[in-house]
């Protein structure tokens, strides 16, 4: 059986009228890429601050690997809550020195994490000089520090150009590569779904939808049809199997489907029902519009 | 603890900042402490050489009064080291760092006793600068030195640094509360040179010295020197009253646990 790394019940927190965090349960299994999704606002980041003590919960509660959160299980988590914060007028180094001394490890770690991260040439440089990529990176370093069995990522890539986003991203793949656990908020569908393996999906502190995020976020194949008879084109196409919906869009059919299929075997499926094709394009729905869904419905 | 000090000090000491303040807190002790006998002995000697012949051979420096001379005169330094608190505490809130110290796995008790020993620790440095210059000032102008003439008025160091702890817990207090340097440093001076002299001038004497920074510094009293003999009707005291030590001890407790009590309940 998968060991439950983070399990939270109920949990609660209002700013005055605002919900800010709503009745949240979910559970982390370890060795997940664990991605919470949802827009700005939607309790993300308050969650995460609760789970590392930095914002006191209203009500329900929350356990570290079976157990009720203390320090001692924070030195053995990595958070990045909000924003790389570190003393700007310190070194990389010093800075890591600092954390390394609360988590009661190693200094020889440093050097270690700092290579990963590829900051270990700039170790003497104050952290006020990093660009925010840099920042981002330092502070995964840090989270590393201790022998991290979880590491807990707040939009790690908000605000990055390109190349800092896919620096980032290889980082954690290569960290999730050796079993740690990790948690990822983010507002960024496409980050959650190349990174993650489960996801919960929060709108207005309150949890949507969850679970792997092959299910949550399965992608829509969509095949747009068109033939000179449009009417036995939409008879027929509704005949092949796994077909979801079909809806005519202005001179084209819109055909939904709940499973991958191929085009050439749809083709020659409308060919043996007598339904010579004009059209044939192969579409995906977008996943952002899946998500503005998901969102409304809730 | 000394992990908790050591990080502590990990975070100040290459802070430019601090480096700053305490060397020029250092720099001005030193100079008041060594300057004090001159600047007393021309005063003196401008107001009345008749009345007076023997104000100039009473010395300030000599065991074991220097312990008492010393600290009244340099204790108003110690808002520099009241700077000095409030800028580091209201950095882990202006960086943030607050949350990377207790996200690393820090309790908000750890944190906070952290600065409790820093201020500690600051405390201390102030007592052994006076304790040095004591030392020094006492030994070259004492004429017969004897173990027990030194540390007869050693309450006074001990007084000093309770005058200092309960000081700098009051300005940590005050920068925990409002978060910013420089709200918390303008509330520190405001308080403690407008609005308790003036409650402390309208207010009954049992209730003046229960104030707050007025029992700090009732703590050690004016000192009775040659030069106090010009003005009349001043009751001396050279001795630490133990009522005021009781009062600001009370005062440091309140302080602290103010200061536990906000990180408790506080959302970073």
């Amino acid at each position: 059986m998968e060991q439950t790394v983070l399990e939270i019940q109920n949990l609660c927190k209002n700013y005055g009228s605002i919900k800010a965090v709503n009745n949240l349960s979910l559970k982390v299994e370890a060795g997940t890429v664990y991605g919470i999704l949802g827009p700005n606002g939607s309790g993300k980041t308050t969650t995460l601050g609760i789970l590392m003590d930095i914002i006191n919960p209203d009500s329900g509660n929350f356990l570290w690997f079976g157990q009720p959160s203390t320090k001692f299980q924070r030195k053995k988590i990595g958070a990045i809550i909000e924003e790389p914060v570190f003393y700007p007028y310190l070194s990389a180094i010093r800075n890591l020195k600092i954390i390394a001394d609360i988590k009661n490890c190693n200094y020889s770690e440093i050097e270690r994490v700092l290579k990963l991260v590829g900051l270990y040439p700039r170790r003497f440089s104050k952290f006020r000089t990093f660009s925010l990529g840099m920042k981002q990176r330092l502070a995964i370093a840090g989270a590393l520090l201790g022998d991290a069995e979880v590491l807990i990522l707040d939009e790690p890539t908000n605000g990055l150009d390109p190349k800092g986003i896919a620096e980032i991203r290889q980082i954690i793949m290569e960290i999730a590569g050796k079993g740690i656990t990790i948690i990822i908020a983010s507002h960024i569908l496409d980050e959650v779904q190349k990174i993650c393996t489960d996801v919960a999906v929060l709108n207005n502190g309150r949890k949507i939808d969850s679970g792997k995020v092959s299910e949550v976020l399965s992608e829509t194949l969509l095949i747009e049809v068109a033939a000179p008879e449009m009417k036995k084109l939409k008879a027929a196409a509704g005949k092949y199997k796994s077909v979801r919906n079909t809806k005519q869009e202005a001179d084209k059919l819109i055909v939904e489907f709940s499973e991958q299929v191929q085009a050439d075997d749809f083709n020659r499926f409308l060919f043996s029902e007598g339904v010579t094709v004009s059209h044939l394009s192969m579409q995906k729905k977008s996943l952002e519009k899946y998500f503005l869904e998901v969102l409304k419905g809730s | 603890m000394i992990t908790l000090l050591k990080i502590e000090l990990k975070k100040i000491l290459p802070n430019k900042t601090f480096w700053v303040l305490i060397g020029l807190y250092i720099l001005l002790t030193g100079f008041i402490l060594f300057s004090i006998q001159g600047i007393v002995n021309s005063f003196a000697s401008n107001v009345s050489d008749d009345e007076f012949p023997d104000m100039l051979s009473f010395s300030l420096y000599r065991f074991p009064v220097v312990w008492h001379n010393l600290t009244y005169v340099v204790g108003f330094l110690k808002i520099f080291l009241a700077v000095v608190i409030i800028v580091l505490v209201t950095n882990e809130y202006s960086f943030k760092t607050i949350r990377l110290n207790i996200s690393s796995g820090l309790s908000r008790t750890d944190f906070v006793l952290g600065k409790v020993l820093l201020t500690a620790f600051l405390s201390l440095l102030a007592v052994l600068l006076v304790f040095i210059s004591g030392l020094i000032l006492g030994m070259l102008n004492t004429a017969v030195i004897t173990f027990d003439g030194i540390f007869d008025k050693f309450s006074f160091l001990l007084a000093y640094f309770l005058e200092i702890f309960t000081y700098l817990s009051f300005a940590m207090l005050i920068g925990f509360l409002l978060k910013r340097s420089g709200l918390s440093i303008g509330l520190l001076l405001l308080y403690g040179y407008i609005v308790e002299p003036i409650a402390v001038f309208y207010l009954p004497d049992h209730l003046e010295r229960i104030m707050p920074l007025e029992s700090v510094s009732r703590l050690i009293g004016l000192p009775k020197t040659s030069i106090m003999k010009l003005i009349d009707k001043i009751d001396f005291i050279n001795y630490v009253r133990w009522e005021d030590a009781v009062i600001s001890s009370g005062y440091a407790l309140l302080f602290l646990f103010l200061v536990f009590l906000i990180a408790k309940k506080r959302d970073f």
